[in-house]
């Protein structure tokens, strides 16, 4: 268990060091191709879409290469966003919650253990206090 | 709207907005610290910075969720709407210290690393010791940690770039991940803290948060499906009936429901529009706006559209799809079919409202 999540730990700082030492050129060549917008931008816009760069750079570049051949990095942007689908989906995710989480509570709350009596600790057991 | 951007637009309302956020978490924060240190003096400073940051998350993370079917419920609450990412990106900011405090305080002074330590560790936890049952052996921290994952990806992405660069469709998919975030707090919650603390008002606190948070939406979902079927049994072949010509007040919105989609419409002038319900920026319900300056403007944030073209004034270039429009023995028909591209419609009059 400890490897694996070692392992994984390794993996994240090497993709978000990647991300953050593609700052300075997606801030300065990708963003202003993909939205004329943050051409000029301030850098108060700079700091805030920064932690967002380096998590989601793959993303970006995807989207800067379509841009370079010619495609559009947005998809289409008349396709109408479906209301539809967005309330389907929250609603589905609603019901799912109310089901699930009253549940969950109840089982937590019923399977609890008891505090173990003082004695029962061992010795030097500093109680939780999370 | 489109333009420089900027980290924030700031306006006098989105200052109140965020004046009014941080004296009242400030305030809750106070409150429970004066509290606690009555209650149970001896606590150490960050078992105060841990409580009182998850407390203040967990209570904003509610009413950042109840906010939405709020307004659904009752209009009287939309202006709640206006700044929310503001109160989300401050939650995450909560989250993010009760995190970091929990991770270095409970993990950080053994030999293990703290990151490896708070997903690894978890079986030397008194529980293992007293021969609990399995669902409190079960790890509170993975659930916590997703929670964060879920929610830093919202707070990284609230700005409009992002809504610009992923599309309207990938970034309101990304953002209703803060249902998920929501259940994996709750059992962030019921696994971690409730399982050690015997003091019972954590969990009614636990069980009102819960019961508020679906009862509302569950509420507003209800409401809405009225809505919806009274209007499915008017939907006929073409132009589908969509209201009475008598239900729209001039200069205002009104949302119907033409096939499996909703419509604004307006009258303006005299005349009325058609067009879609759903803004551009974040996908506001543009049929709950008025008309403002001439254009029909969305009620969450004030985006802005020309209810003949749906296209967004100059310098902005955001459209909204527009439909046609007939009136017959006063009741509005709309086709579900848009409008060719940049067509300019001349609205429809209604006998008997003044023309300007």
């Amino acid at each position: 268990m400890e490897s694996a999540v070692s392992s994984i730990e390794s993996a994240l700082v090497v993709y978000l060091g990647i991300g953050a030492l593609l700052l300075v050129p997606m801030h300065r060549v990708i963003l202003p191709q993909l939205d004329a917008s943050a051409d000029g931008a301030s850098w108060g816009f700079r700091v805030v879409v920064s932690p967002g760069l380096v998590a989601l750079w793959p993303v970006l570049l995807m989207k800067w290469r379509t841009l370079r051949h010619g495609g559009d990095p947005h998809g289409s942007p008349d396709l109408p966003l479906s209301s539809r689908r967005i309330r389907g989906t929250q609603s589905l995710l609603i019901k799912l919650l109310a089901i699930a989480l009253p549940l969950l509570v109840a089982v937590a709350l019923y399977t609890r253990p008891l505090p173990p009596a003082s004695a029962d600790l061992p010795k030097g057991y500093v109680s939780d206090v999370r | 709207m489109s333009g420089k951007y900027r980290a924030v637009g700031w306006n006098r309302q989105k200052k109140i907005y965020d004046s009014t956020l941080g004296a009242t978490v400030a305030a809750v924060a106070l409150a429970f610290v004066g509290a606690t240190m009555l209650l149970r003096p001896g606590y150490p400073i960050e078992t105060f910075i841990l409580r009182t940051t998850s407390l203040c998350a967990f209570s904003l993370l509610h009413v950042i969720l109840c906010i939405g079917p709020l307004a659904r419920l009752d209009a009287r609450f939309l202006p709640l709407l206006y700044n929310r990412r503001h109160l989300g990106v401050t939650m995450f900011l909560l989250a993010l210290v009760h995190a970091a405090f929990a991770t270095g305080y409970y993990h950080g002074q053994g030999v293990v690393n703290p990151f490896v330590s708070v997903f690894a560790s978890y079986k030397t936890d008194y529980r293992a010791l007293v021969g609990a049952t399995a669902i409190s052996n079960l790890p509170f921290e993975p659930f916590g940690a997703l929670a964060l994952v879920i929610l830093f990806l919202m707070a990284a992405t609230s700005h409009d770039f992002w809504l610009r660069v992923l599309g309207a469709s990938v970034w309101k998919t990304l953002h209703i991940g803060v249902y998920l975030a929501y259940g994996a707090v709750v059992a962030h919650v019921s696994l971690g803290v409730l399982q050690s603390e015997p003091n019972p008002v954590l969990a009614i606190i636990l069980a009102c948060g819960l019961a508020l948070v679906l009862g509302l939406h569950l509420a507003a979902q209800v409401k809405e499906a009225k809505v919806d079927r009274r209007s499915e049994e008017l939907l006929a072949e073409g132009f589908a009936p969509a209201c009475r010509a008598t239900d729209l007040s001039e200069g205002r919105g009104k949302v119907v429901r033409i096939g499996d989609e909703r419509r604004a419409i307006y009258l303006y002038n005299g005349r009325v529009f058609a067009l879609s319900n759903v803004c551009r920026h974040q996908g506001g319900p543009v049929g709950e706006g008025r008309i403002l300056d001439g254009c029909v403007t969305c009620p969450w944030h004030g985006w802005q559209y020309l209810p003949d073209t749906g296209i967004s004034p100059p310098p902005f270039h955001e459209v909204l799809d527009t439909y046609p429009v007939r009136v017959k023995d006063g009741v509005v028909y709309v086709n579900p079919a848009p409008n060719p591209a940049e067509y300019r419609s001349e609205g429809v009059p209604i006998a008997g409202k003044p023309a300007n």
